[in-house]
């Protein structure tokens, strides 16, 4: 047969020797856990009992940063690591050490192996091979671990027993409210997903602006003054002095910790015998030296000081969705006098941001097994590009660009790469983010900036220009303002399959047999309606206010110090960001997935039990409890009622109603700071485990299949009229009242092929975002989702296969033009 | 078919091969050419017709007992074989809506022009942004030509632009009144040698080679000449420069090369149909860029898609 499709479009290599090597290392290594950070931790918690909380806080992690060891690599320009090994995670038993102790019986990753599927591959499949051929031990099914570092690790998270932020919180909530059987019930009937108290923290964006134009010093500066100017008169001053110097106390660890990468960058320089080498090791060791206490002079200075400073910031929390906010915003004055006085060329500058890419994607956690599964591994580590400034003038710029294209030429999971979109931005830009979309390595996502301006401006009330400025992305698809914002911080999922189940069911869960709030079993739409609607604002309000409990133990635990300074206006107000010092505070959101799902089964309640009469609603939910066994002809029937995502009102305005009631009743209830939730949708992979505890559903889904994924994005196989009725569908959705959510996409690299193809890919975005849509991602089809569609047929029903004036859908091929379309597929990527 | 309604056989949205911008693409069922190579063989017939997907069928046999007329038997496969002359004639559809499977559909379906129109209209801001609109292909759209009439005006009238594919194989007269009011025509031409366009397509390529002449008299500027390559048929350079100096000679400024490819092979047993490009030799990109460099010396544009 002919091989007529061009070889791969975009062509993609690192930009130099050295960054292929480095990248080559961190693809051959396996994971670790590195017990140093908390073993130092825990020694200094230890001999600082009774010390007020704050200041606790800042001695017991300044103790442990300024004593890490530091390490250099062969060939890094960009130095700093957050452990030991070039892959390595931190155990964390100050936040959760009950699952480390699990692990150590092997008991959590057996209880949850039924319900969570975990990645196997790559360098987990490495450290399972050198576990059994060494010294190491394996350990949570990915990392290896030291005997040494184990057995420290044990005595850490036994120490920590009764005294981690989990321990806290639960005695907390356990014992006081009312609610704490619900939620028990909750997690046993898989309502929501499993605690969320290893890896709480994240999904905000330190200050960077700040710290690039004044150095550490220059915050330690402002610390000081605010103490001179305090006079202790009451409790709440005290507490400002304890914070201020807390927040020096950390400082001077990160100053301390920078200079051992700089002594050490001297050290090496001595033995080494690459006379290049040599003299890149007396830079790196002068610049180091320079920025542990200054603010930087030049680019250099600035990457390596951004990234000091956001690992100091990731060493310190259980840190998920911690980002960058938007980098080439604030790290653009310093690119640009270096490029105008001619001491940096742009393949420098892509080069350090390639092994930026590296450095980044090197970064491991570790969580509960489930949560592991839940989050795939992903730390979402997001740096958004574009947007607009505080004049509403388009801020993408040259280093935007160089950012796309190392992105392009270093391939690397992370950090994820966002656009805020806006229609001035420039053309060049789009086409290079495009260029970078059709690789196939999934992003970047497309976010609109104006409906999130216009979110911030209902919730926060933040003037225009700061809003332009600072919003950022914190985390895999929630904006956040960046400098300035309380992290996302939220309990975990609530599963829309399982509070309809209980809808139906009279609030018993089928599976279990628990019963939650008992309602009547509904025999018509409405009063199924008003059950699932009862069950939903319980779910969501019990599991906001158990939330709030967890968040006081937090505060007495956890407050991170080093982060507060980073935070305005903590410093100015004398408040960590668990005291309220940030100057948003309206950030913690409530998280379901599975309500299309919902959509679609309400939809097929109205059209066979209400409109056709073509069954009972009881008889509708037997079918359900039966899986649909003995029922094929209610099946079918059922599978072709009008779904989500067809541009059709019938349907559409049920998911208006529920998504509206769903953020309503979410922002009722206040967070721990004081401020309304923020509704939020997305799933991670949260629909696949809350697919396998919920029972069939009316829209034609079987027992344990996977729920929906996303906010908008249709069920697998339901969208018939094609990608252009599926925006339709989702732009109807008040997009302005959550913060984050997302839009899967998916095409055949075919559709994009070429300038024009890319042209066509931006035209669909400008389009959605014009009807207010928030969110695009493209998954650029590549050969193994083809393969999963030969498996899978009935998840990838709308596939279309796009070749001039053809009309077929991949599913609908034969095997063998399958195979020899899924072989081309190859080609072209 | 009355001129009121139209049979159409898919409607698919954000087609990005077929004209400018996001385009949504109208394919018409029946053609008057039988070309061999086809890839839309659902096309071809002016009728609607039974298609039968074994990627979806889980042979349930449920046809079987559910076609009113008996039409379906278990083939030698174990899947189901229908008899087209009775499926043909049939209204009834009982076997498509109780295939649980959804391995049976009626592909041709009647659409009025309003109904079109209405299909499509929510897809305009998507073509606004895109100089997109629909294009017409199929099948042969001027088969069914009083009916395109009316829907390109009423398009136009709607803000939407309207392009059109054709295989060439039409009357001048039914169309020559209208075909001003489509923003581009996709032209297809096979090959320049009669016989082999007989003996590949069914018709003699006379006709269209006149209709190409009308046509660039006005409109050589709206013309895309469409050569799709297919192997012993015309891969070969005295057909391209035939074709190029025909062209050149017409005024007609674009020709695009559409690479033979066999993804349509499977629908020919859906509908069953049986498949005549077997064993074919391969259409490298070498041989189309060869091709290519041929029709630029000509001046006229040339892409491959």
């Amino acid at each position: 047969m002919n091989k007529t499709i061009p070889a791969t479009e975009i062509k993609a290599l690192p930009s130099t020797e050295r960054v292929s090597l480095i990248r080559c290392r961190y693809l051959n290594e396996p994971l670790y856990i590195d017990s140093e950070y908390i073993k130092y931790y825990t020694d200094a918690h230890k001999i600082t009992d009774g010390m007020n909380v704050l200041q606790r806080r800042a001695e017991c992690h300044g103790y442990a940063i300024e004593n890490l060891t530091p390490v250099i690599r062969d060939g890094e320009i960009i130095i700093g690591n957050k452990t030991r090994y070039v892959r390595g995670a931190i155990p964390y038993c100050n936040y959760a050490s009950r699952y480390i102790i699990r692990e150590f019986r092997n008991e959590e990753a057996e209880a949850q192996d039924a319900v969570t599927d975990i990645g196997t591959g790559g360098g987990i499949a490495k450290a399972r091979e050198m576990a059994l051929e060494s010294d190491y031990e394996f350990f949570c099914k990915k990392y290896l671990i030291t005997k040494e570092d184990k057995s420290i690790l044990k005595e850490c998270a036994e120490y920590f027993i009764g005294k981690s932020m989990q321990d806290v919180g639960d005695d907390l909530w356990k014992n006081n409210f009312e609610k704490a059987e619900y939620i028990e019930n909750g997690w046993k009937a898989g309502l929501y997903t499993a605690p969320h108290d290893p890896a709480p923290e994240g999904r905000y964006v330190l200050d960077y602006e700040t710290i690039l134009n004044i150095g550490i010093d220059g915050i330690i500066e402002r610390l000081l003054n605010k103490i001179r100017n305090e006079e202790i008169t009451n409790f709440e001053s005290a507490e400002k002095i304890y914070f201020w110097r807390g927040g020096i106390r950390v400082l001077e660890a990160t100053k301390r910790w920078i200079e051992k990468y700089a002594s050490l960058a001297k050290e090496l320089s001595l033995t080494e015998a690459n006379l290049e080498r040599k003299q890149e090791l007396l830079e790196i060791s002068g610049r180091c030296e320079f920025i542990s206490s200054n603010a930087p002079r030049d680019f250099k200075e600035a990457i390596q000081l951004f990234w000091f400073i956001y690992l100091a910031g990731h060493i310190e929390g259980a840190q998920l969705g911690y980002s960058p906010g938007r980098f080439d915003r604030y790290m653009y004055p310093f690119y640009k006098t270096d490029k105008e006085k001619g001491v940096i060329t742009d393949d420098e500058v892509t080069e350090l941001l390639e092994l930026l890419r590296l450095k980044m994607t090197e970064i491991e956690y570790v969580a509960s097994f489930s949560w592991a599964g839940l989050g795939s591994g992903n730390l979402f580590q997001n740096m958004i590009l574009g947007g607009l400034d505080e004049n509403g003038k388009h801020c993408d710029n040259e280093l935007s660009l160089l950012i796309l294209q190392a992105a392009i030429n270093c391939k690397t999971t992370q950090p994820t790469i966002s656009i805020w979109y806006d229609d001035s931005l420039s053309e060049v830009f789009l086409l290079k983010a495009a260029e970078c979309v059709k690789t196939g390595c999934g992003f970047p996502a497309w976010f609109n900036l104006k409906v999130y301006i216009q979110h911030e401006l209902q919730n926060s009330k933040l003037p225009l220009p700061v809003i332009r400025k600072y919003a950022a992305m914190g985390g895999c698809t929630e904006p956040t303002m960046e400098g300035m914002s309380y992290g996302i911080v939220q309990a975990g999922f609530i599963n829309h399959g399982k509070i309809f189940e209980l809808a139906m069911n009279g609030g018993i869960d089928p599976r279990t047999k628990i019963k939650f709030d008992e309602t009547k079993i509904p025999s018509n739409y409405d009063e199924l309606l008003d059950s699932y609607k009862l069950h939903l604002k319980n779910a969501i309000n019990n599991w906001q206010r158990y939330w709030n409990y967890v968040m006081a133990g937090h505060r007495q635990t956890c407050n991170l110090i080093f982060s507060s300074v980073l935070i305005k206006d903590c410093i100015e107000r004398g408040k960590s960001l668990d005291d309220g010092g940030a100057v948003c505070n309206g950030t913690p959101t409530t998280l379901s997935s599975g309500m299309v799902n919902i959509v679609n089964s309400l939809a097929v309640v109205k059209k066979l039990v209400i409109e056709e009469k073509f069954l009972s609603l009881e008889e509708l939910i037997h079918a359900c409890l039966e899986n649909w066994e003995g029922y094929d002809e209610l099946h079918h029937k059922a599978v072709n009622v009008p779904k989500w995502g067809n541009n059709n009102d019938f349907v559409d305005s049920i998911y208006n109603e529920l998504f509206d009631t769903y953020c309503n009743y979410v922002s009722e209830q206040k967070n721990y700071l004081g401020e309304s939730y923020d509704p939020s949708m997305l799933a991670i992979s949260t629909h696949a485990p809350f697919g396998k505890v919920c029972g069939a559903t009316p829209d034609g889904r079987y027992a344990g299949e996977t729920l929906c994924d996303g906010v908008t994005s249709p069920f697998p196989g339901t969208d018939k009229n094609g990608p252009l009725s599926v925006l339709l569908s989702a732009g109807k959705i008040d997009h302005t009242r959550i913060r984050g959510g997302l839009h899967n996409m998916k095409f055949h690299p075919k559709a994009l092929q070429g300038i024009s193809g890319s042209k066509k890919l931006l035209q669909l975005i400008k389009t959605y975002f014009e009807t207010n849509g928030f969110q695009l991602q493209f998954n650029v089809v590549d050969s193994n989702m083809l393969k999963d569609a030969q498996q899978h047929p009935e998840n990838y029903r709308d596939l279309i296969v796009r070749v001039a004036g053809f009309s077929a859908f991949f599913v609908e091929l034969g095997k063998t033009i399958q195979d020899e379309i899924i072989r081309r597929t190859e080609h072209v990527m | 078919m009355s001129c009121d309604k139209a049979l159409v056989f898919d409607i698919q949205d954000f087609c990005v091969q077929d004209g400018p911008g996001i385009r949504t693409t109208i394919f018409f069922k029946g053609c008057p050419l039988k070309c061999i190579w086809c890839s839309n063989p659902e096309g071809q017939n002016i009728y609607p017709e039974l298609f039968h997907s074994i990627a979806l069928c889980k042979k349930s046999h449920k046809c079987l007992t559910t076609c009113p007329y008996n039409a379906a038997a278990i083939g030698t496969t174990g899947y189901p074989d229908f008899n087209r002359n009775i499926c043909k004639e049939c209204n009834s559809k009982d076997c498509v809506n109780t295939c649980y499977n959804d391995a049976l559909k009626v592909m041709g379906q009647s659409y009025t022009v309003d109904e079109i129109v209405e299909k499509v209209k929510p897809n305009i801001p998507f073509f606004k942004n895109s100089n997109g609109g629909i294009t017409l292909s199929g099948g042969e759209p001027f088969l069914q030509y009083e009916y395109v009439e009316k829907l390109v005006n009423k398009c136009n009238e709607s803000g939407i632009s309207v392009g059109v594919e054709t295989c060439g194989y039409f009357n001048w007269s039914d169309v020559s009144s209208y075909i001003n009011n489509f923003e581009f025509v996709y032209f297809d031409l096979k090959t320049f040698n009669e016989e082999i366009h007989k003996k590949a397509t069914g018709k003699s390529n006379k006709k269209i080679l006149s209709n190409l002449k009308k046509l660039s008299v006005d409109f050589s500027d709206k013309i895309i000449v469409s050569i799709p390559v297919i192997p012993d048929v015309n891969d070969n350079e005295i057909e391209i420069k035939n074709i190029a100096g025909y062209c050149k000679e017409l005024n007609i400024k674009k020709i695009r090369l559409l690479p033979y490819h066999d993804y349509g092979r499977e629908k020919y047993s859906a509908l069953g149909m049986n498949y005549k490009m077997l064993d074919t030799k391969e259409i490298t990109s070498d041989i189309l860029e060869a091709f290519k460099s041929i029709i630029l010396s000509y001046g006229i544009e040339c892409w491959v898609e």
